[in-house]
């Protein structure tokens, strides 16, 4: 057997796949072969550093990232293209106190353009209107006839 | 809902029923993000992977012909996303040459980093192909079949990459853990 096949070999035997038959013939190997020992001491050592790595832990915000996702009844919703899944998930995305001072905004600039609009498209002031009536002309003529008499 | 098996907790969620995403979502987050961060050595990058894996449970979960096999369609998943997310970054720069590590050698790497961190960015120097069995067996206790049906490649080809993998590491490994043990 040669030391490139042991290798394989020993590769297979810490995964647990080397079957049976071959396990004999591997270990009489290792009992004459420096080399191939000190690959298996080798290989165990890579385990135990691979298995002693620190665990990556996701952070809260996946969390709320999923948290946001809505589940679909079946055959209802159409389905979200990528794109505006980018969109709506990364790029409008936003801290609640942000938002919040957005939406307070929103909210006075709302108010304040109604009061505007509602001072613009108020109604104008009613007109007064005077009637004028015209003096008897009986009356008249009877002021003009007491002016036309002789005085005394 | 931590004793429910898979295909319950995806009929449940087909359904319509959001404790059956969420309870999912729990059971895989973890070890999805793991194998994410290690592929791509980037946590913001594999946070990303992950999101957009669960996004695709949603949007495709009832092409899972066989609801037993959740686990290898997710991680086939957050697999191609971290894939697209390194091509995204390095923009197919690997050379492809047969050489089992990427652009930046190990050595380069553990010249200026910490005994502690030898191996970690050894693996990280490995060729995506290479590191993504390595990863999937070591850390996520994977058989070969298992990682084939994740990779789309046969048994005999993963047994391959992940002895050449563990060779690679090998060989740039012992002799530094060689002379610590002198120093020692």
């Amino acid at each position: 057997m040669k030391c490139e096949e042991v290798e394989l070999s020993i590769s297979l035997y810490i995964d647990r796949a080397l079957g049976a038959a071959d396990t004999p013939e591997l270990f009489l190997h290792l009992a004459q072969c420096a080399h191939c020992r000190s690959f298996l001491e080798t290989m165990l050592h890579l385990r135990q550093e691979l298995a002693s790595m620190p665990e990556p832990e996701p952070s809260w915000t996946l969390d709320r990232r999923i948290g946001t996702l809505r589940v679909r009844r079946a055959g209802m919703a159409p389905k979200i293209t990528s794109a505006i899944r980018l969109l709506w998930m990364r790029r409008l995305a936003i801290p609640l106190p942000a938002a919040a001072v957005l939406a307070l905004m929103l909210l006075t600039a709302s108010v304040v353009s109604y009061s505007l609009w509602s001072k613009v498209n108020a109604e104008p002031p009613k007109q007064e209107v005077i009637y004028m009536l015209p003096m008897p002309a009986v009356e008249v003529q009877a002021v003009q006839q007491e002016s036309s008499l002789p005085r005394q | 809902m931590q004793g429910t098996p898979d295909d319950e907790l995806l009929l449940l969620m087909l359904s319509g029923d959001r404790t059956g995403f969420l309870a999912l979502y729990k059971r895989y987050k973890q070890a999805l993000f793991r194998f994410a961060v290690r592929m791509l050595g980037d946590r913001e990058a594999a946070e990303d992977a992950v999101h957009d894996t669960f996004v695709r449970l949603l949007e495709d979960g009832r092409a899972i012909t066989q609801p037993t096999a959740l686990k290898a369609w997710l991680y086939r998943v957050v697999r191609n996303e971290s894939l697209m997310a390194l091509r995204r970054v390095r923009d197919c720069s690997e050379n492809p040459s047969d050489s089992v590590w990427g652009p930046e050698t190990p050595h380069t790497g553990a010249e200026r980093s910490e005994a502690k961190n030898l191996v970690r960015e050894a693996l990280a120097s490995l060729r995506t192909e290479y590191r993504e069995v390595l990863l999937l067996r070591e850390f996520e206790g994977m058989t070969y079949e298992e990682i084939a049906a994740v990779t789309g490649d046969s048994g005999s080809s993963v047994k391959s990459r992940l002895f050449k993998a563990r060779k690679a590491l090998a060989e740039r490994l012992a002799p530094i853990w060689n002379e610590e043990r002198k120093a020692l």
